[in-house]
């Protein structure tokens, strides 16, 4: 899992800002703000200087600490430091956890969607969660490889979506096809494949 | 502070009851506790105002320069309890500068040179210094009780002031501060005599306590009632401290998070089994799940559980939860979601408040199933639910009209969805029904936060039928002037405004300007106002303080600007001490 986790941390900078792009309505926001006065939109700079400052030559121990941190920041979060309304002391306390919270982001793809969204894998307890929380993500009816059990669950409802991922060797699989705690060691990538292609 | 102004009464034949002794009536009024009522019998005639005033022995201050601390002492001698509140609300979220004000000095000072007898003092958003402390600490011979509500300026040092000198003191009630720790071992300068403690809250100081001293401390006081332990105490000392304390009502853990041994384990199930009166419950920090079903024994007895700061998860956050079946107040975060909240629903039925806080407010991702089925399903099964702060990220008209016609009771609604303007996420429509519904429904609702996409007629809503509402907040909603003045035009009870990021601008609040002096304050940030709308606003009405923040960079000071100018920040309160004296560069009174 450790080399699984360097190899994602090691491309998460990029992807934090291209996720960020999914989210119309922070942009929205952001722009809305065009009326605040400057000292909002200076507190962005920094931030993004951050960003940029990393380079693809950082040491892997670096680029994995430093996201740990930058994570749970959006482009939302930065252009409103007062918002959503919340105390200091839960703000605080909600930062300590994030960067003491062990994370394991992969991204998921689904076919015919041009982007990508991203999931903390260490959130989840199990196969049939991963399938509830993207079913809700992508408003898709999702299978997976245990496809006889879901079928007995769900009898009226038919998949139009099945659930492959990317192991540490490249390859594609399906999920579903290890046992949980092994999956989590080898996933890099998940992709919501249409079930007439598969 | 009651308002009584003496009026004079006719000089007709004096009743009877006149001849009273002064004595008999300052005792007949100890039985008038409520300041309104209090207020308004000061009112009747000179000698009512005065024997109110030497009678009164608790003063609540909602707005500490609605008033001089000199004045309040005057007015009032006989005060053994007071209560003074600071900075506006939006301090709590950070739209207030730092500097802004809310000094404690004055009031210490003030209370020192003429309260001898103080017993209690609580400040909240305020300033309190080192300074402060030591003058409390070395100035009323009977203290008792000193709370400190989202304060800041001390350190430990001061606190060290007050264990020292404060030898019948009875509760130092820590919420929310930013306390400066020096390293002072300042609980061992209580006194090995002093006995006297029944509340010791200092869950939010950072940093170690000395665990030795803090257990002979909590052996010694066998009244304490309530301790509340920060996040540095660590969950292998809790099952000692409870064994000292087995009377204690209300607990905040430190850290819940430990390597799991079954001796400690047990060692804690044991402690807990131990403490019979347990009623209130909250810290957790960290808390991991293997150790919850330590507290199972406690569950049936909690009335109270504030697991906002417990990150933690899954069936075994629920299960403890469903245990909890004579909750009336839950606190947790939106790990609960959707599902967790259908178990609270069907197994905590005294349930009287709920909020839920967010776990990752500033990811654009939605991390966690938590919408609006959560509270729809508690609004459905907890007949006595009176008051919910619910953060989500989805919302429907359908859901509000639901929740409305399910819980008529409700006198605290304070909805965040999260990503400003966001519409029902099924009819991408604005949530105008739904917040309508809900004033329409709620007629006994004294506290609204709205949120997500609004348009100017839900506040025609909100005005029309909020009669009893007395806070209102609002970010980020309306499309026109129209918006404000249907507030300030209706809602007949508003106290307390506070506006942020709204196209709201000069006509209602120069049309409304007599309303604001019935109104405690109104803070407005981001909003459309122009530098000519406040200074006429000051010029109309002479009894209100109009505090105007601009950002320094931005042209100060502001005789040099011209009318048209825009405010960033408005700040209208009424005062019957005039303009503040203290205000820092970023802050302009007009």
């Amino acid at each position: 899992m450790a080399e699984c986790k360097d190899d994602d941390s090691g491309r998460r900078s990029p992807s934090s800002s291209m996720d960020s792009s999914t989210h119309p309505p922070a942009l929205s926001t952001a722009s809305s703000a065009s009326r605040r006065p400057p000292e909002r939109r200076d507190q962005l700079s920094p931030d993004l200087q951050l960003g940029l400052s990393l380079s693809p030559a950082s040491s892997a121990l670096l680029v994995a600490e430093t996201n740990n941190s930058i994570v749970p920041s959006t482009p939302r979060n930065q252009a409103l430091p007062d918002w959503p309304p919340i105390k200091p002391f839960l703000r605080s306390a909600l930062t300590a956890s994030a960067r003491r919270r062990r994370t394991l982001f992969v991204k998921v793809y689904m076919e015919g969607v041009p982007i990508g969204r991203k999931l903390d894998m260490l959130l989840l307890d199990g196969y049939s969660s991963l399938l509830a929380k993207l079913c809700h993500m992508f408003k898709a009816s999702i299978t997976y490889a245990d496809a006889v059990e879901y079928h007995q669950r769900v009898p009226h409802e038919k998949a139009a979506h099945v659930l492959t991922y990317e192991d540490h060797d490249g390859d594609w699989m399906m999920v579903g096809d290890v046992p949980w705690e092994l999956f989590l060691g080898s996933v890099k990538k998940l992709r919501i494949a249409r079930t007439d292609r598969c | 502070m009651g308002r009584g102004g003496a009026r004079a009464a006719p000089a007709a034949a004096v009743p009877p009851w006149h001849a009273l002794p002064d004595e008999v009536w300052e005792h007949a009024f100890s039985f008038l506790p409520a300041d309104s009522d209090r207020g308004a019998a000061a009112c009747a005639c000179h000698a009512w105002l005065r024997f109110e005033r030497r009678s009164r022995r608790r003063l609540a201050v909602a707005n500490c320069y609605a008033a001089s601390p000199r004045d309040a002492v005057e007015r009032f001698p006989a005060v053994r309890a007071v209560e003074v509140k600071g900075k506006p609300h939006f301090a709590d979220f950070g739209l207030v500068p730092p500097a802004w004000g809310a000094d404690a000095a004055p009031w210490v000072a003030a209370a020192a040179a003429g309260w001898p007898l103080l017993e209690e003092i609580s400040f909240k958003r305020m300033v309190v210094t080192d300074d402060c402390l030591e003058m409390i600490a070395a100035s009323f011979r009977n203290f008792q009780v000193l709370r400190l509500v989202s304060c800041e300026g001390f350190s430990t040092a001061g606190l060290a002031a007050i264990a020292a000198a404060c030898r019948n003191l009875r509760e130092l009630d820590l919420q929310e501060n930013e306390i400066e720790d020096c390293s002072i071992h300042w609980l061992s300068l209580f006194p090995v005599s002093f006995t006297s403690l029944v509340t010791l809250n200092f869950s939010c100081l950072e940093g170690d306590v000395n665990i030795t001293v803090l257990e002979q401390l909590v052996t010694r006081c066998s009244n304490l009632k309530t301790l509340k332990l920060n996040n540095a105490i660590p969950l292998d000392k809790l099952a000692n401290l409870l064994r000292k304390a087995p009377q204690i009502v209300e607990l905040g853990t430190g850290r819940f998070s430990a390597d799991y041994h079954p001796d400690l384990f047990s060692k804690l199930e044991a402690a807990f089994a131990g403490c019979k009166s347990l009623r209130r419950l909250s810290g957790a920090w960290d808390a991991v799940p293997e150790y919850l079903p330590a507290f199972y024994c406690v569950c049936e007895g909690l009335t109270s559980l504030n697991l906002s700061y417990a990150t933690v998860r899954g069936p075994e956050l629920i299960k403890f939860i469903s245990r909890c079946k004579n909750l009336q107040l839950l606190w947790v975060m939106d790990l609960i979601e959707d599902h967790g909240l259908a178990v609270v629903a069907s197994s905590c039925n005294k349930l009287q408040e709920l909020r839920v806080f967010p776990s990752a407010p500033f990811e654009a991702a939605e991390q966690v199933s938590l919408t609006e089925r959560g509270l729809v399903d508690v609004s459905a099964s907890c007949p006595m639910l009176e008051s919910v702060l619910y953060f989500c990220r989805r919302m429907t008209n359908e859901a509000l009209i639901t929740i409305a016609k399910n819980r008529p009771n409700f006198t605290c609604f304070r909805l965040c969805i999260i990503e400003p303007h966001t519409p029902d996420y099924i009819t991408h429509q604005p949530l105008d029904a739904g917040f309508s519904a809900i004033v329409e429904s709620c007629k006994g609702l004294r506290r609204l936060s709205v949120s997500g996409l609004l348009t100017d007629s839900v506040f025609k809503s909100i005005g029309a039928h909020a009669d009893r509402l007395e806070m209102l907040s609002i970010a980020f909603a309306g499309n026109s002037d129209l918006g404000l003045h249907y507030i300030l035009s209706g809602c007949k009870s508003l106290k307390k405004l506070e506006i942020r990021d709204c196209p709201f601008g000069d006509k209602p609040l120069l049309a409304n300007a007599a309303k604001l002096e019935t109104m405690r304050s109104l803070w407005m940030s981001t909003c459309s106002m122009t530098l000519g709308a406040c200074r006429q606003l000051a010029r109309k009405m002479p009894r209100l303080s109009v505090e105007v923040m601009n950002d320094p960079r931005r042209g100060f000071p502001l005789d040099s600007l011209t009318d048209e100018s825009p405010v960033e920040t408005l700040y209208v309160y009424r005062t019957i001490s005039g303009p503040r004296s203290d205000t820092p560069a970023c802050v302009q009174i007009l």
